[in-house]
């Protein structure tokens, strides 16, 4: 599989009374037609990566170093004007709460076709494109003309991803696509997304805190945690063997439907932003840290040739905390 | 629809007070209200005026005071208000009509520039945020919001129509033309510009204000991100996804602004002596001229009340949720 | 302990050291301090107040004389000039803003009072009682206010400031009653309100002990809002000539001013000073409260100037 996606030592800082490191250099590389997970705790800095991806960004927020290398193009130093015709066409997004991602003054049809019509395509195609998109997610095309208050909350994300796969992009970015639905409906759209990718072959970077969702979706994971990369690999490795103390804790603080085990949570919340921990942020909160990890940032190494981590225990051919 | 038939009832409900409270005005005077009228106009006034002003109100007979609060609704039913003890023989609703228009004109112009004027000066500023227009607008209208209506109507008067005399000293129309046709129509408007002004001036600072923190609100709205991620042009982003949205509670807020806009115009008005609701009023107090007054507020509320409906049907238009709650 | 798959969904990726803590006055007074609107809109509040207490020991004129030469020009002995009645502009300005602000302040702490009763218990108790408080509050509302007081001062016998102060109450404090009346509805579902309820405390002890303290911003701006109506208000009544017209105020002064023509005759400085008086109290009144806005809601707030900076050199 050929890369797609590759972000290189992406770091982004929020400006205000004190500037925030939210996202720091970090590495990512997502390959086309693949679902990539990212998974980690509320304010970890996953979102942020998603708007810096998608250039989203808020105004006091700022990419402030790295590259995000897209089919070619550096997203990072690409102008406004630049990024639009890459927006949808290219990359498009699915965000949390279809209830809040949709206009509630315009019919679903008007928002499926507004992006179509945007990238040069007549209304006409559009509306029979946007009949065929909701058939797509198993919605009735006779919703077209309804407003999004009309819908449930699980039509409303099917007519989002609907609207996702209007221009046919490469990648599709899914924000925390099914914390706001009930597990039934969650189940139904993981499968409908799964389905659909193996049709139309685009890349998902599928964002969530939920370890088990991602288990059951993702072909790789990545863990973060305040700001950084702390572990990447495929799927079955970081279920069967994650290799830095905060995946293990993660996997070990959600049920699993599979074994029947204690439930144990990490104690402690996460670091500050605003002055992290020097040397490994975990380490305040880590179980089986070492003197070093106070002082010293750990190193990311290669556990194998798809799976990397950074710890301290996983120096020197350590086996890390297994 | 049930929204819409909410509101009406509500509205009908609001009527009804204010004729109630018209009921009860004259029988908050202290002691006997015709008493108190003969006493204090001493025989200046037409007998006939006061009896009628008595009779409508059911200040004449000793009947119930529930059979004489029938008794003036039905009065009021078919259009009558009562004498003018001014005007007298003039009917209060005759005299009245004639200054109606007058007002809703003045009234609707202005407000309708003052309402497009501020809900864009708004919506910009909070699109721009920090440029130079949003650190300037907002405040500065903000200022101008808080003068008093009649002041700066006062100071308009004395620059611009008696110091330098580009504008009439006062009244609707010049002395050459009388009333409304399409003919008059420069004439009309020349007359309303100072008027005019004053009110705009005065309340495009609550919409401005209003539509600019709606707008920021909405602006961080996911929909405003997600069709920012379409690749949708600026301005559809600014007026379909973000203004659309902001416009609604402006809207909803139009029964509050209208009150303070309308006190502001009647004051407005008086100084420039222009023949609407508000100067007659103004002149039916110097009069005593009981009928009058109760009649001129009758008709502004039942005004307003008119124009929150047209407000609401405009709001049902805007936002797809109220057509079915 | 936390047990992170369970987490509320993220919204912002800064959540971190924005829990919001109990500080001392003092770092509370500080944003205010900073923010320029609220430095300026004080001193105007200030200044007004600093005229009405300390009046008779700025002029030693009674306002009532009229005793000197009458439209005459400021001059060393009349600061503002004279009427055409031959009064001290000056004196009657001093002793009018300590009557337009007394009647201001009473009526707009009335109306204030008056709105938080309503809105509040409105708010809390819900039910029939909210149903019928609430009709009431949008009748207020929406019937036009100023003409209601012109004939209810016609009506009444309309002497000294006292009935005026009623019917400013009475028509005032419907706007308020609604806003607070929305807050207290959803900080009803606040887990240490309902902790409260769960305690057994009485409505009385929530609604005035627990809501109460945490409105005071809001409850703030709804007094400023009050006393920016009430003088405005009496100023237009009193200008209308439906005060009492032997009183001296700001809106008498501008009554006599414009019956006596000192606009024709170009006296500016006979209604240039009541009326700019109102404009500049109003003024810092609505400074204030476009104060409490931005610091209440950091959203509103004008942007850093470090980011400003930052912007200007991207755009370069």
């Amino acid at each position: 599989m050929t890369v797609l996606c590759d972000i290189r030592n992406l770091s982004v800082t929020y400006h205000g009374d004190v500037d925030v490191k939210a996202v720091q250099d970090v590495n990512l590389t997502i390959r086309r037609g693949e679902i990539f997970g990212l998974a980690g705790e509320s304010g970890c800095g996953k979102s942020t990566i998603v708007l810096a991806l998608t250039r989203l960004l808020d105004r006091d927020g700022e990419i402030s170093g790295g590259e995000i290398l897209f089919d070619g193009q550096d997203l990072a130093r690409l102008s406004d004007a630049g990024m639009r015709p890459l927006r949808w066409s290219k990359i498009s997004l699915v965000t949390q709460s279809a209830m809040s991602s949709l206009n509630p003054v315009l019919t679903i049809g008007e928002q499926i076709c507004d992006g179509m019509v945007a990238h040069g395509v007549t209304a006409r195609e559009a509306w029979s494109r946007a009949g065929e998109l909701l058939r797509l997610v198993e919605v009735d095309p006779g919703r077209l003309r309804s407003y999004p208050h009309e819908l449930s909350g699980g039509m409303r994300q099917r007519v989002m991803i609907a609207m996702a796969l209007a221009l046919r992009p490469q990648l599709i970015v899914m924000d925390e696509p099914t914390t706001a639905l009930d597990v039934v409906v969650q189940q139904q759209i993981i499968r409908k997304v799964k389905e659909l990718q193996r049709e139309f072959d685009f890349a998902v970077l599928f964002i969530t805190h939920d370890m088990s969702l991602l288990l059951a979706i993702a072909d790789r994971i990545a863990i973060m945690y305040a700001g950084e990369i702390v572990e990447v690999g495929v799927a079955a490795e970081i279920r069967d063997a994650p290799r830095h103390p905060y995946t293990k804790g993660l996997l070990q603080s959600f049920p699993s439907v599979f074994e029947k085990r204690e439930l144990i949570g990490i104690p402690g919340s996460p670091p500050s932003m605003v002055s992290p921990p020097t040397g490994c942020r975990f380490a305040p909160r880590c179980p089986v840290r070492l003197d070093e990890c106070a002082s010293v940032a750990p190193p990311t190494v290669d556990v194998s040739p798809t799976h990397r981590a950074a710890c301290h225990l996983l120096g020197e051919g350590g086996q890390g905390c297994v | 629809m049930r929204y819409l038939l909410r509101r009406a009832a509500f509205y009908a409900v609001a009527l009804w007070a204010a004729v109630t409270l018209n009921f009860a005005l004259p029988r908050m005077m202290p002691g006997n209200p015709m008493q108190v009228l003969v006493a204090k106009f001493r025989g200046r006034i037409n007998p006939d005026a006061l009896y009628a002003y008595a009779k409508l109100f059911g200040l004449d007979r000793h009947v119930s005071l529930w059979a004489q609060y029938w008794q003036y609704i039905g009065q009021l039913l078919h259009g009558n208000l009562g004498v003018s003890l001014g005007l007298y023989p003039e009917t209060v609703s005759a005299a009245l009509m004639q200054a109606l228009p007058w007002t809703l004109f003045l009234l609707g112009l202005s407000t309708l520039i003052s309402f497009i004027l501020g809900t864009l000066l708004g919506m910009v500023s909070a699109w721009r945020r920090g440029s130079f227009l949003d650190a300037v607008a907002p405040t500065v209208f903000t200022l101008t919001g808080s003068f008093p209506y009649f002041w700066l109507a006062l100071l308009l008067l004395y620059f611009f129509a008696f110091q330098l005399p580009w504008f009439p000293l006062g009244h609707a129309y010049g002395s050459s033309t009388s009333g409304w046709s399409f003919a008059n129509l420069p004439d009309i408007l020349y007359h309303a510009v100072l008027p005019a002004l004053t009110i705009v001036v005065t309340s495009i600072g609550g919409w401005l204000l209003s539509m600019r923190n709606n707008m920021i609100n909405t602006l961080s709205e996911e929909y405003v991100k997600v069709a920012k991620a379409k690749g949708l042009s600026d301005r559809r982003i600014m007026m379909t996804y973000a203004a659309r949205n902001a416009i609604l509670p402006n809207v909803t807020s139009f029964a509050l602004s209208l009150g303070f806009i309308l006190s502001g115009a009647i004051l407005t008005e008086v100084v420039f002596s222009y023949p609407g609701l508000g100067y007659t009023l103004f002149q039916a107090v110097g009069n005593m001229d009981y009928p009058m007054m109760q009649g001129a507020l009758l008709l502004i509320a039942l005004a307003v009340l008119v124009a929150n409906f047209i407000a609401d049907l405009v709001y049902v238009k805007l936002d797809p949720r109220a057509r079915q709650g | 302990m936390q047990i992170m798959a369970l987490d509320p969904p993220p919204r912002q990726d800064m959540g971190a050291g924005r829990t919001r803590k109990k500080k001392g006055l003092l770092t509370r007074a500080a944003p205010f301090l900073r923010n320029r609107k609220a430095v300026s809109g004080a001193v105007l509040l200030v200044f007004f107040l600093f005229i009405a207490v300390f009046a008779p020991l700025l002029t030693k004129i009674n306002p009532d004389s009229t005793a000197f030469m009458p439209l005459q020009p400021p001059s060393a002995a009349h600061p503002l000039g004279t009427t055409s009645m031959g009064q001290d502009v000056f004196s009657q300005f001093v002793w009018g803003t300590q009557s337009s602000l007394f009647v201001g302040v009473v009526a707009g702490v009335g109306a204030m009072v008056l709105s938080v009763l309503v809105g509040m218990l409105s708010g809390y108790i819900g039910g029939v009682v909210d149903e019928v408080l609430q009709l009431i509050t949008n009748i207020f509302l929406i019937i036009p206010g100023l003409p209601l007081v012109i004939v209810l001062a016609a009506v009444l016998p309309f002497g000294g400031n006292l009935p005026m102060i009623i019917v400013i109450v009475l028509t005032g404090w419907a706007w308020g009653a609604r806003v607070l009346r929305s807050q207290v509805l959803t900080m009803r579902e606040l887990p240490y309100v309902e902790s409260a309820k769960m305690g057994g405390e009485s409505a009385w002890n929530i609604v005035f002990r627990e809501l109460l303290p945490n409105m005071i911003s809001l409850i703030f701006a709804n007094l400023l809002f009050s006393i920016l109506y009430a003088v405005l208000t009496a100023a237009g009544l009193q200008f209308l000539g439906l005060g009492d017209l032997k009183a001296v105020n700001w809106g008498t002064m501008l009554y006599w001013s414009d019956t006596e023509g000192a606009l024709l005759s170009g006296a500016w400085w006979w209604f240039v000073p009541p009326g700019l008086s109102i404009a500049l109290l109003g003024a810092g009144l609505s400074l204030l409260n476009y104060a409490v806005d931005e610091l209440t809601n950091p959203k509103l707030r004008s942007l850093p100037l470090r980011l400003r900076a930052l912007r200007r050199r991207r755009a370069s």
